[in-house]
């Protein structure tokens, strides 16, 4: 019944002209359309796979192809400081959550541009479609997490109560995927070519991100910069919790990137509002 | 019914693209006129989809729009579906919209009768349980109940086309817009199509519809809006629009490359 009185309160007056609508108007509408963003998730999901023939195997190969080659070369042959942890459990930690990054931003990236027939087509709130590339990426994550305590166990390393703070840990990397994805959306409908370059930013963005070693190489005064990177307050969050709570966390960098993350979401929310309303006409 | 609002108003509605002889313009050649501060250059021209272009629509009416191509039908339907905003001027919508989409569009070839249904039916603005409600009535319109399980890149193209419909046809929205559906399928169904959308039960509901198939028209229309370049030329009953439009000679192509 309430829900009926929503929908009739939309129902009632709609004024098209050429100024975008307000927030509060596009939150309203995107909270009323979040079963298609259900449903396109769904889609991905159940056809994801299907024509694949190792099929589901893929989510596991991935992150532990990366985690062996990383751990290999700085883990045993550059001799990394490993905080009294595995190696293999270090990098693995922070690989899941990075997999996790460069899913949604490859795949929310080209969501405008791949659901082109539905843009051009029908209305609905377009910010769905790199939100409906979440769901995916996160039973990946899920995935990842079950090839880390295999690892866990074969290294014999247990891991502490910090553990249980996953789920608020990943708050801040869905957003700052989310974030990111939206920017590359909105971009790309209109400069088709930027798709070329995604994977260098990722390679790129790998080496940057303390994904490969902690963050506790970085020497303190140089930690401020590299708290610029909006990776580093996620990644190092998320890797905190699986290894547990002896790992260091400098607040004087992570606070920073943090802040980062959080502008990144919004000005990712701000670009792709701005942009959308072209999307029909540019691609 | 004349003292209600009209469902639809639209008052100096214009819509232009800007469009470029060349090919698409890549992120390279953007960035080099933005670092040299200028615009792109002047082989962009502007193109007038619509112009100057007011309607009022009473609830109920059921209105055809003709014109040859690159006239502006299609681009109204599209701001009235908000695919696109207009340039300039506004629309009045008092009601739910739903357009009665190309056949297939939203459907995944690889998801069976049933999943596509779901999918497809959110995307046109149903909800779950309106979906359930309506489950029923989708699968006797399409003829399909047997496959409804198989991925539908296995339907033949009649039995794709049926369901795709179908879907379309049971969305009851205020005001349902048709752009060039009609055209599909084989006579039989067709038939059944326009039998559909020109049915009692239909009555009550505007229609926004545009096809080249003038016959078609007459038999759903009641109102006939002839547009030319944009501008609209005629409005009046169906056959005297019809009529108008058959009268009158071809224009040269629009501008639009």
């Amino acid at each position: 019944m309430a829900r009926y009185q929503f929908v009739s309160l939309l129902r009632t007056l709609r004024f098209i002209d050429n100024r975008p609508p307000g927030f509060f108007a596009m939150a309203r509408e995107f909270w009323h359309c979040r079963e298609i963003a259900i449903l396109l998730a769904r889609r991905d999901f159940l056809v994801r796979y299907r024509r694949s023939v190792v099929g589901f195997a893929w989510v596991v190969f991935k992150p532990g192809m990366n985690a062996l080659v990383l751990t290999f070369v700085f883990g045993h042959l550059a001799k990394l400081p490993d905080q009294g942890v595995p190696y293999s459990v270090l990098v693995l930690s922070a690989a899941i959550a990075w997999q996790f990054f460069g899913g949604v931003l490859t795949e929310s990236g080209s969501s405008i541009v791949s659901n082109a027939p539905l843009v051009t087509k029908v209305y609905f709130p377009r910010m769905l479609l790199p939100l409906a590339t979440l769901p995916v990426n996160l039973i990946d994550l899920l995935v990842g997490l079950i090839l880390l305590w295999l690892v866990m166990g074969w290294t014999g390393f247990v891991p502490g109560w910090t553990a249980f703070l996953l789920p608020i840990a990943g708050i801040p990397l869905v957003l700052v995927s989310y974030g990111a994805g939206l920017w590359v959306s909105a971009l790309l409908a209109r400069f088709y070519d930027l798709k070329n370059v995604i994977p260098y930013l990722l390679q790129f963005g790998m080496l940057v991100s303390p994904v490969a070693f902690s963050s506790v190489l970085v020497p303190e005064r140089w930690r401020l910069i590299y708290g610029l990177n909006p990776l580093v307050a996620p990644i190092e969050l998320f890797r905190w919790c699986l290894v547990g709570q002896g790992y260091p966390l400098d607040p004087l960098m992570v606070l920073p990137s943090a802040a980062m993350g959080l502008l990144l979401f919004i000005s990712g929310v701000w670009a792709f509002r701005r942009f959308e309303r072209e999307f029909a006409d540019v691609i | 019914m004349s003292s209600d609002p009209p469902i639809i108003c639209a008052r100096g509605v214009a819509k232009h693209y800007r469009i470029r002889s060349g090919p698409p313009i890549s992120l390279h050649e953007s960035l080099g006129h933005w670092l040299r501060g200028r615009r792109p250059p002047s082989h962009w021209h502007e193109f007038w989809a619509l112009r100057e272009f007011d309607l009022t629509v009473a609830s109920g009416e059921k209105l055809a729009f003709l014109g040859h191509n690159g006239a502006g039908k299609s681009t109204f339907l599209k701001l009235v579906c908000r695919i696109t905003p207009p340039s300039s001027g506004s629309i009045e919508l008092r009601g739910r919209v739903a357009s009665m989409l190309e056949v297939g569009t939203g459907f995944h070839p690889e998801l069976s009768g049933r999943d596509n249904i779901f999918l497809n039916g959110a995307i046109l603005g149903l909800s779950r349980h309106e979906v359930l409600e309506r489950f029923d009535r989708i699968l006797a319109f399409a003829e399909i109940d047997e496959f409804i399980d198989t991925p539908v890149k296995h339907y033949s193209s009649g039995m794709f086309v049926r369901l795709a419909f179908a879907v379309a046809a049971h969305t009851d929205p205020d005001i349902l817009v048709v752009d060039e559906v009609l055209a599909v399928g084989d006579q039989e169904f067709r038939a059944k199509c326009v039998a559909h959308l020109a049915s009692p039960a239909q009555a009550g509901r505007t229609m926004l519809m545009v096809s080249h198939d003038l016959e078609t028209l007459t038999q759903i229309a009641t109102r006939g809006v002839v547009l030319d370049h944009g501008r609209k030329l005629f409005d009046g009953p169906i056959n005297e629009a019809v009529a108008f439009h058959r009268n009158r000679p071809i224009p040269p192509p629009a501008s639009r490359p």
